[in-house]
């Protein structure tokens, strides 16, 4: 029940105009109220007034008659008069008292009651006062004058009025009282609703905008222009609202804007697909979302520092813009209605609407790899970069933004891995190679636990003399059902998941065994090379570890060498150093990795006391065919010499290309026209067949 | 006093409803021969016809058999009048006291019929009193001193007391002021107009005794004021008597009589005989006619200086 009357009062009071109402309506009533009231007494008491006035009047006069027929003991006419004055219709009775007490006239026709001795206190009273006396009961209005002449006591007159009409002049008053009140309060309360509404429009306006604000909307303004409070408050809000459309532009800005390009981010992309899908699903039209994501721009990054990283972000942003407002030429739909957005890194997305055919996609994918030929002017370094470019067609590549997101990056994935800077389209095949991904990975768990992963050692030979000067150990997964699996597979995935450190660590461990055991079997001074990834580099114990290994493993630190790749040193070149400077103390040999795919110099490298470069296979392959390699080779192997460093080619395969190095000086050499990779049990027995075959002559016939 | 001399002839409801008419009818003519018209002398005249109505209306409707089809009422300011409308024939019945009877029996030969009871009683008498202290224990004790009769027109009041003291020989002289000096071998008398005036005047001094009747004076001393006493009264007289005028029908008047003695034996006779005045019944004089009004025929002689002895 109070729940309810509450709710009532609520919904009553609902509203400043409402409350102010009933407020206005109660302070009425009750003004009102208490008006008619004070009203109603002060004119019953000026009635009640009059009528004792009267009384008074009427009994002083009677009194007065009274006094002249006492004394002369007139009585019957005193009687006359005051039954004259009886018959009077206000009169309930009039009599006369002697100074005795005694009845000696009535207004009542009748002797009975003649002489009686009237026991009557408001006479004595009248008597005692010398003045008349007056009381009014339920009865009527009594009053007692004393008759007197000079000073002798003749007796009292005493008469009672009726209050009927008294009674009714006051009822009389209050009925109009009553009435004009409620006349009066109709009135006010008829005058009261739009007098609060006009004081409250304007809080009105205010409550709207208010409202409307809350929901966003900041365009409008209040055209209050009272002067008062609320005139006030308006211009207040009208320069608060400013204020919140500028924080909200801001905000916004913040929150579906990438600050470093500019371009729309992960959030506003969302939205934008949602609202181009639904667009084109009304439309019965295709979208195609293109998933971008720069080469090699981690290499940048590490090599310029991320201000030219930004810059290059901000330059590529811009060109995809372009691209993009300028696709309309190749078919696609109005290119300002298309989307460029920045997902994070360096992966950039493209929606694209109203797509006729994927061609009209890969028309716009095409202009970017086109657009890239351009170099990069990255504060004075000009560099070329390339993107993978993956694409998702709607409806037929999925029918949701998330769906058609992955989708574009497994495609995207796919151009990456088809050798970079080239545009792929999603197919079926690419999310089962996808899901062939997420079953390797726990698969490469689990090959870490079985001891599924394996060394094997790839000879590195004197190029001059055709010695075996040690082996390069090689990561192979004996996989129970696929059999082996090359490193190419699996190391970019253990490094995404850095299952690569422990995996690292376990590879040490195994090939320092493997040399101990080696120099046990009679093979002195056979180096083991080891490749390093960036993931061990970066472990801070990474030094403490590998005086641990070679400890525990007993191996003369010389017949250990490391391999980095320059990238790697160049990723953060002062720990790096100080990381290397360590390892060398410990008197383990170091050799630069896949040397002219960088961005370094052999003189930067030189800071890093290396004692061998290692010439990619690259380089090495079209030796024979490429002018321009023999030239680069040619230059590293004498910059090399130069700088006091073993050269080692990688990947020598042919005869010719054995020729061209031997010829060139380069040092070392290892590849499959000496040896593939091979298991650890097989190395020795490969060695014995050398020595048998003179292998050294072979050689030097096929590098001849 | 004068002025106010005029003749109003009042018809009654009755006649009202016969005639059509709305308000009292007045007239100076003499009533037709098929109307009695009943006589009372007041000074207030709308109350007198008010009294009288309902016995004119009774009567009325049982005079059909004397010829008699409406019985009005006739009040006059004085008992002059009355005479001379009695005398003219306007006037058939008139009810009033004893001794305006007798006076206008001596006037114009107006005949008693009947005695009226009232209050129960059918005659009455007056008290002479005086305070107990004052040692007046008759008559004697008032020479030189003042009486106070009530009305100059009261029988009980006035002519009865009065004709009793002529008849006992003394002199009375009336007073007109208050310093009127009264010889020893007198008795000065004044009118107090009032019994109430007569009782404190007595008991205040004012004068030696008075005149009331003893039901007043009884009505006085129950109340505790017993200072007053009654040391003489008078002959016993009828309260009030009907008569008629002398000319008027014998038939009519034996049936008058046989309407007013029958009164107290039906309801309707009871109820009008209660509304008149708490009138008890009308009867024959027990002693007839003649040996009633001897001694107050004798009263009025000495009264009006007719002395018969």
């Amino acid at each position: 029940m109070r729940d309810r009357l509450g709710a009532i009062w609520s919904r009553l009071t609902y509203g400043l105009a409402r409350k102010l109402s009933v407020f206005m309506g109660v302070l009425l009533t009750v003004f009102t109220a208490t008006l008619a009231s004070v009203n109603i007494l002060a004119e019953q008491d000026v009635i009640e007034d009059r009528l004792k006035r009267r009384a008074r009047s009427d009994a002083a006069m009677l009194a007065d008659f009274a006094s002249n027929y006492l004394v002369d003991l007139r009585i019957d006419e005193l009687r006359l008069i005051v039954q004259d004055v009886q018959r009077r219709e206000d009169i309930l009775y009039a009599y006369v008292l002697d100074a005795d007490d005694r009845l000696i006239v009535d207004g009542e026709i009748g002797d009975d009651n003649l002489f009686d001795l009237v026991d009557d206190p408001l006479s004595r009273e009248a008597r005692a006062r010398g003045r008349g006396t007056l009381m009014i009961d339920g009865e009527g209005l009594h009053v007692a004058e004393p008759v007197m002449m000079s000073f002798e006591e003749l007796g009292s007159v005493r008469l009672g009025m009726s209050t009927d009409q008294m009674h009714k002049d006051a009822a009389a008053v209050r009925n109009r009282n009553l009435i004009l009140g409620l006349v009066f309060l109709a009135l006010s309360l008829a005058l009261n609703q739009p007098l609060v509404r006009r004081i409250t429009r304007p809080l009105g306006q205010l409550t709207a905008s208010t409202q409307a604000a809350s929901k966003g909307q900041f365009g409008q303004r209040i055209e209050i222009h009272t002067n008062d409070e609320i005139g006030t408050l308006a211009t207040a809000f009208n320069r608060m609202l400013d204020q919140l459309r500028h924080h909200t532009a801001q905000i916004r800005k913040l929150a579906f804007f990438d600050a470093v390009t500019n371009l729309p981010n992960r959030v506003f992309l969302k939205e934008a697909l949602a609202r181009a899908l639904a667009d084109s699903r009304r439309r019965g039209n295709r979208a195609a979302v293109l998933f971008l994501d720069l080469d090699r721009f981690k290499l940048i990054n590490d090599t310029f520092g991320h201000e030219a990283g930004d810059r290059l972000l901000k330059g590529f942003a811009e060109r995809l813009s372009a691209c993009v407002r300028a696709s309309d030429a190749v078919g696609v739909g109005d290119g300002r209605s298309n989307t460029v957005a920045r997902l994070g890194g360096d992966e950039f997305t493209i929606v694209l609407r109203d797509v006729e055919a994927p061609d009209d996609a890969a028309a716009v994918a095409l202009r970017i790899l086109d657009m890239l030929r351009q170099p990069f002017d990255l504060g004075g370094q000009s560099v070329v970069v390339g993107t993978s470019i993956g694409i998702a067609l709607f409806p037929d590549d999925g029918d949701d933004p998330d769906a058609l997101l992955k989708n574009a990056d497994t495609a995207m994935y796919d151009a990456k891995e088809k050798g970079r800077n080239n545009l792929q389209f999603y197919s079926q095949r690419l999310s089962v190679r996808n899901l062939h991904r997420v079953t390797l990975e726990r698969e490469l768990r689990q090959a870490l636990e079985r001891d599924e992963l394996v060394l094997h050692y790839q000879p590195q030979l004197d190029l001059r003399t055709f010695e075996v000067t040690g082996f390069e150990a090689l990561l192979r997964w004996c996989h129970p059902e696929r059999g082996l699996i090359t490193p190419e597979l699996f190391i970019p995935l253990a490094e995404e998941t850095r299952l690569i450190v422990p995996i690292g660590v376990r590879v040490m461990r195994a090939a320092c065994l493997q040399a101990r055991e080696w120099g046990r079997a009679g093979l002195a001074r056979r180096r083991v090379s080891v490749n390093l990834s960036m993931a061990q580099m970066q472990q801070d114990d990474f030094v403490a570890i590998i005086t641990d290994i070679l400890d525990e493993t007993g191996l003369a630190p010389e017949l250990l060498e490391l391999e980095v790749t320059e990238t790697m040193v160049m990723a953060d070149p002062g720990k790096v150093s100080a990381m290397l400077a360590a390892l060398r103390a410990l008197g383990v040999g170091l050799a630069i990795d896949d040397f002219g795919t960088g961005y370094s110099s052999l003189a930067y490298l030189k800071r890093f006391a290396m004692d061998r470069l290692k010439i990619d296979r690259s380089f090495i392959s079209d030796i024979a065919n490429d002018a321009d390699d023999e030239a680069i080779v040619t230059a590293i192997i004498a910059m090399a010499h130069n700088l006091k460093v073993e050269v080692v080619a990688e990947g020598v395969e042919t005869g010719e290309q054995l020729a061209f190095l031997r010829a060139h000086g380069c040092d070392l050499g290892q590849g499959y026209l000496f040896s593939k990779p091979l298991p650890p049990e097989a190395v020795l027995p490969w060695l014995a067949r050398q020595r048998a075959r003179a292998p050294r002559e072979d050689l030097a016939r096929v590098a001849g | 006093m004068g002025s106010s001399r005029r003749q109003i002839l009042l018809a009654g409801s009755a006649a009202f409803a016969t005639l059509g008419i709305a308000g009292p009818a007045v007239s100076a003519r003499a009533p037709a021969r098929d109307t009695l018209v009943i006589g009372s002398v007041s000074r207030s005249i709308k109350e007198e016809v008010e009294t009288f109505q309902p016995l004119a209306d009774y009567m009325g409707t049982r005079l059909r058999g004397a010829g008699i089809r409406e019985v009005e009422v006739a009040v006059t300011t004085t008992a002059g009048e009355m005479a001379r409308r009695i005398a003219a024939g306007e006037v058939d019945l008139y009810i009033d006291s004893p001794f305006v009877i007798a006076r206008i029996n001596r006037q114009v030969g107006l005949q008693p019929l009947l005695r009226r009871w009232k209050k129960g009683a059918p005659e009455y008498h007056s008290v002479f009193v005086s305070r107990e202290d004052s040692g007046i224990t008759s008559f004697d004790g008032l020479l030189g001193k003042v009486i106070a009769f009530d009305d100059p027109q009261s029988s009980s009041g006035h002519l009865l007391p009065k004709a009793m003291l002529l008849e006992r020989g003394y002199h009375l002289i009336e007073l007109r002021g208050e310093r009127d000096f009264v010889p020893p071998d007198a008795i000065g008398y004044v009118f107090s107009m009032d019994d109430v005036n007569t009782m404190f005047w007595i008991a205040r001094g004012k004068v030696a005794a008075g005149v009331t009747s003893p039901e007043f004076l009884e009505l006085y001393r129950k109340k505790g004021n017993d200072e007053l006493i009654a040391f003489a009264r008078s002959i016993d007289i009828p309260r009030h008597v009907v008569a008629h005028r002398p000319d008027l029908d014998p038939a009519v008047v034996r049936e008058v009589e046989r309407v007013l003695l029958g009164m107290e034996h039906d309801g309707a006779g009871r109820r009008t005989l209660q509304a008149f005045q708490k009138t008890t019944r009308f009867d024959r004089f027990p002693g007839g006619v003649d040996a009633t009004f001897a001694p107050i025929f004798a009263m009025l002689d000495r009264l009006e200086g007719r002395m018969t002895n």
